[in-house]
């Protein structure tokens, strides 16, 4: 079973959308409410505004040229794609991500602690946030994915292009590094 | 559930992406095993700090417009006659809309999708479970290859009794079947096999929501809906349409 292969295709069934064409109604009635979610995930992503800004309105006018491609179904999913890629190739071009160094999750140093974390009570938004933006881009991600914006694994996976069960266990790391990164946070605090 | 098996679907569990019998399964781990309850216990806890921190970053005012324009200019070479524009007013409130009377009338058909009501979602949550099934290797709670085994493990489980069709002699033969979630009902998912591939064919009363017939492939999955006999019947497997299809006449033939 590999990763969900993109859109939906759809086969006689007459309650199918028929490939909309450039409507700038429609495209806007579908995705212009997702405009949040995508500048959330690109900001996180990106970690500033302008940078953001500009992922997003660039995955919008590539999303709009696409389409007549979208073949109904998950819009926040088939535009967060495309938010998603725009993001990678900023962070490419900018270079604040070493794309070249493969990600290696073992490198990573996930912290295996005992669960008796300092995470009782709740962390402050502050804290919170400032540990998340600080662990690797692709825990980052997937935690806002899931966390955040309250994406199903089904979805994530679409969105990543990775398998459900990569989803389960980058999740898994992900969040331990971030209880990692909690505790030296919150350890380090005056 | 051992803890190896546990730790492995945690964090599924802690986000509810667990079938229904995996996660009363882990249930029962947790009561008995401290140690993974309190891994639990603090996955629990950072899902909750995370959504009640309020983290989501919002765009600055006047972003949206901007990506409108943009939008429109890239849509700007067709000539925009005005009329009809107090029909975009309707559709979009908020927006301005700048003419393209041409395009706003494709936007009458509405979105097609949406019109089969909740059949689409059913569809998603079928093929969501479907890669569930597959993906916790929890395909049947009840695994015989025989028909009077399973049907009869439903009774007490659900409220109604699933025919469980024997198909072995066609080439598709009986693998299980488990309990499942659909639309927010319990429902009888039969796993039958084709080859090395497996078909989840889910199947519950259609009272007052017969399933309007259709087949459609979605994320690599083919997918057949359809009542008989006052049973709904949604079929989902990674086998091809013809097989599928061939299977999907199989069962309507079936006694």
């Amino acid at each position: 079973m590999g990763p969900p292969a993109g859109m939906n295709k759809v086969s006689h069934d007459e309650s199918t959308p028929s490939a909309p064409g450039g409507s700038t109604v429609r495209f806007e009635d579908v995705f212009m409410p997702h405009m949040p979610a995508a500048y959330n995930l690109a900001r996180w992503l990106l970690q500033n505004d302008s940078d953001a800004e500009d992922a997003v309105q660039e995955a919008y006018l590539r999303a709009f040229k696409a389409f007549s491609q979208f073949r109904g179904g998950d819009g926040r999913a088939w535009l967060l794609t495309i938010v998603r890629n725009a993001c990678y190739n900023l962070l490419r071009k900018n270079k604040k991500h070493d794309a070249d160094a493969p990600f290696d999750e073992e490198m990573h140093g996930v912290v295996d602690d005992s669960a008796e974390v300092a995470l009782r009570q709740q962390a402050s938004a502050e804290v919170l946030r400032r540990a998340l933006e600080n662990i690797p881009t692709e825990y980052r991600e997937i935690i806002v994915m899931r966390d955040i914006e309250d994406l199903s694994y089904k979805e994530i996976a679409e969105i990543a292009g990775i398998p459900i069960g990569t989803v389960m266990s980058r999740l898994a790391r992900a969040r331990k590094r971030l209880e990692g990164e909690l505790r030296t946070t919150i350890s380090s605090a005056p | 559930m051992n803890c190896d098996q546990a730790r492995k679907f945690l964090n599924a569990h802690a986000d509810d992406e667990l079938d229904l019998v995996s996660s009363v399964e882990m249930e029962a781990h947790l009561a008995a095993c401290p140690a993974c309850a309190a891994e639990h216990r603090a996955r629990t806890a950072l899902k909750q700090s995370l959504r009640g921190a309020d983290l989501k970053f919002v765009p600055r005012p006047g972003f949206e417009a901007r990506v409108l324009r943009a939008i429109r200019e890239e849509a700007a070479p067709a000539p925009a006659p005005r009329a009809a524009s107090w029909f975009s007013w309707l559709r979009m409130p908020v927006w301005v809309p700048t003419g393209l009377a041409a395009l706003l009338a494709v936007g009458l058909f509405l979105a097609p999708w949406d019109r089969g009501g909740g059949q689409q979602e059913l569809v998603d949550e079928a093929v969501a479970n479907n890669v569930r099934s597959l993906m916790a290797s929890h395909l049947y709670d009840v695994a015989s290859s025989d028909h009077h085994t399973v049907k009869p493990w439903f009774a007490g489980k659900l409220d109604y009794s699933p025919p469980v069709p024997e198909l072995a002699i066609d080439g598709f033969p009986l693998a299980g079947g488990r309990l499942d979630v659909l639309g927010g009902r319990p429902v009888a998912a039969l796993v039958y096999q084709r080859r090395k591939h497996f078909i989840n064919l889910f199947v519950w009363p259609a009272a007052k929501a017969p399933l309007k017939a259709f087949t459609r492939s979605m994320e690599g999955y083919q997918i057949h809906g359809w009542t008989e006999k006052e049973m709904n019947y949604l079929a989902v497997s990674e086998i091809n349409d013809e097989e599928l299809s061939n299977f999907v006449d199989l069962i309507k033939r079936a006694p």
